[in-house]
């Protein structure tokens, strides 16, 4: 369990994270998701003691990470930075880590295999692709078989093999009771990973909530009418729970009713549609509106 | 895995042991260190007995220098390159971004740093004693063979300069170390240590008027000169005060790289 609270991290002039406060439970995967910039490493950074809080605090299953006496048994983490020396072979990189808790080599070369480098061990670090250095890392974090996974972008540079496998290896680590948390940018991965749902932008928190009352509340069911006879459909329409806005002289928008009753009702009355179509808002849309006031990076529309 | 996987300091020795032992530059740093303070040595007794020309066609150029002094000719390069493997050892974490792996795994900070000293300390100073005795015997043996003066080990002299200059090396490195770490930059600290710490003293000692130099004694290359050098100068600190002054400096450096390395956002 992470327990956040009151954290602010200022640098300079620049608040990165802004008095936030949440808890990561475990035996779940918890995504924090946000736009560049957002907070998301300067958060993480602050669980683990690299970074000092400026004010606020963090818990690390209860205690303060530095004051755990196995600080790789309560947390493992992939943090953005590569984290590793080029000039050293990825089991030696390991095998040095690994050495400041005493874990040995026999479970060096079982969390390689586990990752899948066993076979370019030996090999400097510093030819790795972007997704063998995840690997890497990911290994780095499950080494000292943590109670919490934290890993910053863990799909960033992975193939949709790699993708796959590290769903799968989360959802595992969640139903052994341990606490996962992940951060991205992509609602679309987090959709299909995450259980709960922590939205950061500009440093400050904009949701916190499961997964699928998120998907439920930015989903409600709305439904393009276009008819030639739209004034007379619409009042057979607003019954009890349904909302109509009128768009045009031939366009409804409907909400709160379904496509199928709207055309029953219509064909029932003689009404001619000439276009009926079920509009959901994506869960990347809604992340997209949620964050759209706190992304900093805009990108220009209409570059010269 | 209900295995202990507590840290401890010796744990994170030897930690810092596997980290330093599976990096190529160590074994090159230390072994040019190794070769080129005795061939040094060696080259110098040479030129001194007229062996080898110094190709000025003049009196051999080491000439009128005790013999101590003649077969450590090679320790100002140990010196540079001790102290760039101190830098190496304390900087490069930094370079990589592995440090906040290493932090990751070792949160609390300072035992990370006495890890790295001690290592440091005892890779150099092995190496160093076995390059100053390498320099001295090889040396003394040419020196030897060409009728020339010659030291003994038993000498006092001698025995302080060899052991002073292996503890100067090793003295550096650790400067070098502490100062990677405070600087966070391997070419910053480069820097910091040739020019700061081994060229702007000698170099204000020869450019400053002579009332400074009760001042400039107190540099840690010059507090240094008292156990490195054969001849005693008059501008020099007597031994003991440069003993402790050096080491004030070494201190000092640690103290700095302490506070900033625990204080600082990794
Ligand atoms: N060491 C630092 N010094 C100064 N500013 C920093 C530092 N680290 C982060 N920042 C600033 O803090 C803000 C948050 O950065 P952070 O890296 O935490 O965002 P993020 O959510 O991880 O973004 P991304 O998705 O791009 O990784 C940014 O404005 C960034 O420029
Ligand atoms: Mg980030």
């Amino acid at each position: 369990m992470i327990e956040v609270r009151n954290l602010t991290k200022q640098y300079g002039s620049v608040t990165a994270v802004d008095d936030i406060s949440f808890t990561v439970e475990p035996g779940k995967v918890t995504g924090f998701l946000g736009p560049n910039g957002a907070g998301k490493s300067t958060t993480m950074r602050m669980v683990l003691g690299l970074d000092r809080p400026t004010a606020g605090s963090v818990l690390v299953n209860g205690q303060n990470y530095r004051d755990t006496a196995a600080p790789v048994h309560e947390i493992g983490a992939l943090l953005e930075a590569k984290g590793f020396d080029k000039a050293r072979s990825a089991r030696n990189h390991l095998i040095a880590l690994a050495a400041s808790c005493g874990i040995g080599i026999t479970r060096v070369d079982e969390v390689l295999a586990m990752v899948g480098l066993n076979e370019v061990a030996r090999q400097k670090a510093g030819g790795f692709s972007l997704g063998m250095g995840q690997r890497l890392g990911i290994a780095v974090a499950l080494i000292g078989d943590p109670r919490i996974v934290m890993l910053d972008e863990p799909v960033n540079g992975l193939d949709p093999d790699g993708v796959l496998w590290i769903r799968h290896l989360l959802r595992e680590l969640a139903e052994e009771g341990r606490t996962v948390f992940l951060s991205s940018h992509l609602m679309s991965e987090m959709e299909l990973i995450a259980d709960q749902l922590i939205i950061i932008g500009r440093g400050k928190i904009l949701a916190d909530t499961t997964m699928s009352a998120f998907i439920d509340s930015w989903s409600t069911n709305r439904v393009r009418v276009v008819a030639p006879g739209i004034a007379d459909l619409e009042p057979l329409l607003s019954t009890g729970s349904t909302s109509i806005v009128i768009e045009s002289s031939d366009t409804l928008i409907c909400s709160g009713i379904d496509a199928a009753v709207i055309g029953q009702t219509a064909f029932a009355a003689g009404i001619i549609l000439h276009e009926l179509t079920p509009l959901s808002v994506s869960l990347e849309e809604a992340f997209m509106e949620l964050t759209k006031d706190s992304v900093q990076f805009h990108t220009g529309e209409n570059a010269a | 895995m209900s295995v202990d996987v507590d840290v401890t300091f010796p744990r994170i020795i030897r930690s810092e042991f596997i980290k330093l032992r599976t990096l190529r530059s160590t074994w090159i740093l230390l072994g040019s260190m190794l070769v080129l303070f005795i061939a040094f040595g060696a080259i110098a007794a040479l030129a001194t007995t007229g062996q080898i020309d110094d190709g000025r066609g003049g009196p051999p150029a080491a000439l009128g220098l005790d013999p101590v002094t003649t077969v450590l000719a090679g320790a100002g390069f140990a010196v540079l390159i001790m102290s760039v493997f101190g830098v190496l050892a304390g900087a490069r974490e930094y370079g990589s971004g592995m440090i906040r792996t290493t932090l990751a795994f070792v949160p609390k900070r300072l035992p990370v740093l006495w890890a790295k000293v001690l290592v440091l300390i005892g890779l150099v100073i092995p190496v160093a004693v076995l390059a100053a005795l390498g320099a001295f015997f090889l040396g003394m043996a040419v020196l030897t063979g060409a009728g020339e003066a010659t030291a003994s080990l038993s000498d006092p002299d001698a025995q302080r300069v060899l052991i002073g200059t292996a503890a100067y090396i090793t003295g550096l490195s650790v400067i070098g170390l502490a100062l990677g770490i405070a600087m966070r930059s391997m070419p910053g600290a480069i820097a910091t240590v040739i020019g700061g710490v081994l060229i702007l003293p000698a170099l204000l000692t020869v450019l400053l008027p002579e009332s400074w130099r009760s001042v400039l004694k107190y540099l840690p290359s010059n507090a240094a000169a008292p156990f490195t050098e054969v001849k005693v100068r008059a501008d020099m600190l007597a031994l003991t005060p440069g003993i402790i002054v050096f080491i004030a400096w070494v201190v000092a450096s640690l103290v700095v790289a302490g506070f900033l390395f625990a204080r600082r956002d990794a």
